[in-house]
């Protein structure tokens, strides 16, 4: 199991389960953390609540966003992670049924690295999170991350 | 002459006695001869004693004679003669000064003749008294025995009497002469010598003294002598002035000429001449003068010099030149202004006309100056009239005023004028003429008839429209009120009303208030109030009333009151008031409405985001639960619910499109135009390329024409072109031929864009549902769409101010019109 961690924040089941579902037919074998709320996401993140006993200098490799979240909304866990040292530079892909401009616009600004909108047909959808996959996991050259002035590899 | 006729006379006379008695004596002689021979001894004694006694007797005769004419037969004749030809008085006198002889001098000069004088004392005669008086000489003549002589004023006359001693051969003194010398003449000169030369003093005294500055002058200009006052006018002392002492030096220079010319002129006239000239002052500057030049001329009439009164005139001068600047600046003035300023004498001709009167009349003013009388413009029909009217006034030496007065211009045109005038008399009460303004009037007189009409009509109108015009007088407090203000405020017309007490008891008194405020504004700002007032009538009912009114300043430009205009709007307030009434209910409406629209396009909106978020996760899990069935229990379902697990998924797929569609029209309908040229031609180039290169078989005949080119927003317009042509190309598959074309008409007179194919084509009657959302002419399985394309173009051509609309016939292929607004 590649030890690069994806976290996964999406409320519906079915969705998480088909982009599970998505992730073995790409054969993205990474650990998944499924964060089903926007709370559950930045405690997951922040080392908070039920994660206060994580070690948080375990960073993320990617981050999947879904925008419409309960708890807190997709765009304000985006702002925290964001607006937070240690996990701004984590790439963070939006991933959600959305393609409102407005929406769109907003994340950018933040500063997201990706926005895909999920197509309804599945076969599409695989073939883009393989495609995903591939590309952050694999192409894509990680930003180095310090704490407490340490390098985490 | 007549003293010497008369010794002629006597001469004569004695000349004669004397040749008469030689004659006697010859003729005596001779008959005594004749009778010698006979008796010549006695006879001859007797003829020679009476020759003699004759001779005797002649000689008495001529002695008396004699006597008579030389009193003093002493004298030699010749002697007396001489004596008598003196024109003194000469007396021979006795020892005891008795006149013994006289001469004739004596009874001319003192009207006495001689026997009247001799033997009288010459006391006597002299002094007219019995003795002899202190002053005569005789006491000298007797003290010193010498000659002695003295003056003896006797009456009006005056005599130098000399008296000379006579003594003979043994000195021994035989008596006197006595000279009285007539010096009457002598002496009265005498005195006028010293009288004159008395005046002289007291002139020449009173020249130096005097304050008139007097000069006495040389030919050449020396100046001999001059007084003080002379120095003085020109700021010298007497010592200064002697070294000067010419004419000539305190002339200026262009003064010579003109005093030459006056001297010239006193030289051959010998009058005195007056003249100004100016002199020059020792601080150098110039003093004007007055010179009275007289010369003064010797016994041969040779110039002998000139003395010259010279009066200083600055003070002249200066009023001269105040009189005469005086009179410029009322020339100036005259000329200057627009009324005529006129002059004529007392017959009526003109002497001065303003410059005003080439541009009242058309004639410069030396075109009548001393040309015309004052009747000579007077138009012909009323000029007699008129010259009656004004000889009447001038008779009277009336002045007149406004008389209102129709002249010839010189163009032709008739003039009107209002002339005054005021008689010019001298100061002996005769009239010299006239002289007065003429003033214009024509156009005024124009403008006032103008006036008058407009002020008929303007009360016409106003009546007629019901508009009342009033005015206040802030003096006094009044004011004046058409028969309209009357009516506004209810009250019967002509009545007497206090407007302060009318105002409180009638408008409304908020009304009022507002309307004193807004006086006060008008008062410091710019004068004008546009209001309108509520008028309580007695039963209650409310008029209402606009009013305009004007400040009205004095001239000091202190406000003196208000001029206005009041007209009863009630009946355009009340329809305004309905107006407004409707207006406001219909901005409720308009207000509600655009709420419940906004509401609705807020949940257009919330729909949209609905459907693009909440629809397509559960289509996806229908897609992909589907799909997961399908590969997870492959071999558990039969063909039959694998076909069915298809439908699901194309369904699902399907309605993920129509979705799309649907937000893509929304944008559509709410985003703004962007606008910029649009070269329609080029967009549907690409897109057939586009489609072409997918469809590399089909066999399509594309038509374009070139440049066409619009303003619209670019994006939207390369949809409708998507939309247009993929519909073409979509009708178009099932003929082998198939022909597009796109292009331009003009269609009753309208630029109309259109893409015509001639593709499978629809039925008319389903025309109309065409454009609406989700409409479809043909099933799915002829071909695919989602029925939301035209809808979308429609919304596109509507946002750009166009129409579209098809024509088409089934298997005759269709075209799609569009206009598009020209932005």
């Amino acid at each position: 199991m590649d030890t690069k961690t994806i976290v996964l924040i999406e409320d519906n089941i079915s969705d998480v389960e088909l982009t599970l579902r998505a992730f073995g037919k790409a054969q993205l074998n990474n650990e998944v953390v499924v964060c089903e709320d926007g709370l559950i996401a930045l405690d997951y993140l922040f080392g908070r609540g039920d994660y206060s006993e994580r070690d948080i200098r375990q960073v993320p490799a990617l981050i999947l966003l879904d925008l419409k979240l309960p708890k807190v909304e997709g765009l304000d866990v985006l702002r925290q992670i964001k607006a937070d040292k240690a996990s701004r530079r984590i790439p963070i892909v939006i991933l959600t049924s959305s393609s409102e401009e407005r929406d769109i616009a907003e994340c950018y600004d933040i500063g997201i690295n990706s926005f895909i909108r999920k197509p309804i047909d599945f076969e599409q959808f695989v073939d883009v999170v393989t495609l995903l996959g591939k590309y952050w996991l694999n192409i894509n050259e990680p930003p180095p991350f310090y704490f407490e002035g340490l390098l985490i590899q | 002459m007549k003293r010497d006729s008369k010794i002629v006379v006597k001469q004569f006379t004695i000349i004669l006695l004397v040749a008469f008695m030689i004659i006697l004596v010859i003729v005596v002689s001779g008959i005594m001869m004749g009778m010698s021979s006979k008796i010549l001894q006695l006879k001859s004694i007797i003829q020679i004693g009476l020759a003699f006694l004759f001779l005797i007797i002649g000689i008495f005769a001529l002695y008396k004679l004699g006597q008579n004419i030389f009193p003093h037969n002493k004298f030699p004749r010749d002697w007396n003669t001489t004596f008598d030809a003196v024109s003194d008085v000469l007396w021979l006198l006795d020892k005891d000064f008795k006149i013994i002889r006289t001469n004739q001098a004596a009874e001319k000069l003192l009207g006495m003749r001689a026997k009247d004088l001799i033997g009288k004392h010459c006391w006597e005669i002299v002094h007219q008294t019995s003795i002899q008086d202190v002053e005569c000489p005789v006491f000298e003549v007797n003290r010193t025995g010498k000659s002695a002589s003295s003056e003896i004023q006797a009456g009006e006359k005056w005599f130098y009497i000399i008296i000379n001693p006579i003594y003979s051969h043994n000195k021994e003194l035989m008596g006197y002469v006595h000279t009285i010398r007539d010096i009457t003449v002598k002496k009265n000169i005498e005195v006028a010598i010293v009288k004159i030369q008395k005046q002289n003093a007291l002139l020449a005294d009173l020249l130096q003294n005097s304050s008139q500055p007097f000069a006495i002058i040389y030919r050449g200009g020396r100046i001999s002598m001059c007084n003080a006052a002379f120095r003085n006018l020109l700021g010298y002392t007497e010592e200064e002035f002697t070294e000067i002492a010419n004419i000539n030096s305190i002339t200026p220079l262009e003064w010579a000429e003109y005093e030459n010319d006056n001297i010239n002129k006193l030289l051959q006239t010998g009058e005195p001449v007056r003249f100004e000239k100016e002199y020059i002052r020792k601080d150098g500057s110039r003093i004007p003068v007055e010179i009275f030049l007289h010369m003064s001329k010797d016994l041969s009439g040779e110039l002998q010099f000139f003395y010259s009164f010279a009066t200083e005139i600055t003070e002249r001068k200066r009023a001269e030149r105040t009189l005469k600047e005086s009179e410029e600046r009322f020339r100036k003035v005259a000329d200057s202004a627009y009324e005529w300023i006129w002059e004529i004498d007392e017959t009526g001709l003109y002497t001065y006309c303003s410059a005003a009167v080439e541009m009242i009349l058309g004639y410069k003013s030396d075109e009548l100056v001393g040309k015309k009388h004052y009747y000579d413009l007077f138009l012909s029909e009323n000029r007699e009239d008129l010259k009656a009217e004004v000889t009447k006034i001038f008779s009277k030496k009336n002045a007149f005023h406004g008389l209102i007065n129709k002249n010839l211009h010189k163009n032709g045109t008739i003039v009107t004028l209002k002339t005054s005038g005021s008689p010019v008399v001298s100061t002996t009460g005769n009239l010299i003429g006239y002289i007065g303004t003429a003033q214009d009037i024509t156009l005024q007189q124009q403008s006032e008839e103008d006036l008058r009409r407009l002020s008929e009509r303007l009360l016409m109108a106003t009546k007629s429209a019901k508009i009342g015009i009033w005015e206040l007088d802030y003096a006094t407090q009044t004011t004046i009120w058409d028969d309209t203000i009357y009516q506004l405020f209810d009250i019967i017309p002509g009545q007497e009303v206090d407007y302060n007490e009318v105002w409180r008891k009638r408008v409304h008194p908020k009304d009022l208030i507002e309307y004193k405020k807004l006086e006060q504004e008008a008062i410091v700002g710019d004068g004008k109030i546009d209001s309108l007032f509520r008028v309580i009538l007695d039963n209650g009912s409310i008029r209402y009333i606009k009013v305009d009114a004007i400040l009205q300043r004095d001239s000091t430009g202190k406000p003196s009151g208000l001029v206005g205009t009041n007209y009863d709007i009630t009946t355009i307030k009340l329809a305004e008031e309905a107006i407004r009434g409707l207006n406001e209910k219909l901005e409720q409406k308009v207000k509600e409405r655009t709420e419940s629209l906004e509401k609705a396009n807020k949940e257009l909106e919330a729909f949209s985001h609905s459907i693009s978020h909440d629809l397509r996760g559960p289509l996806r899990t229908i897609d992909g639960w589907s799909l997961a069935l399908m590969e997870d229990y492959y071999d558990l379902i039969d063909d039959r619910g694998k076909v069915f697990l298809g439908r699901i998924r194309n369904g699902a797929q399907q309605m993920g499109l129509i979705m799309d569609a649907i937000l893509k029209l929304f944008r559509i309908v709410r985003a703004e135009l962007l606008i910029s040229k649009v070269n329609l031609s080029e967009i549907s180039q690409k897109i057939i390329s586009d489609l072409k290169l997918q469809n590399p078989d089909r066999k399509v005949k594309v038509i374009i024409q070139p440049d066409l080119i619009i303003k619209g927003d670019a994006v939207l317009l390369n949809l409708v072109m998507v939309n247009l042509l993929n519909n073409a190309w979509k009708f178009t598959s099932t003929k082998p031929e198939a022909i597009i074309e796109f292009g331009k008409k003009e269609i009753d007179n309208q630029t109309v864009f259109f893409v015509n194919d001639n593709g499978v084509g629809f039925e008319m009657k389903y025309a109309s549902k065409l454009f609406g959302a989700f409409q479809r002419m043909h099933s799915d399985k002829e071909f695919s769409g989602t029925g939301i394309g035209l809808a979308t173009v429609k919304s596109i051509i509507n946002c750009h101010g166009g129409k579209i609309w098809a024509e088409t016939k089934v298997n005759q292929g269709a075209t799609f019109y569009f206009t598009l607004k020209e932005i």
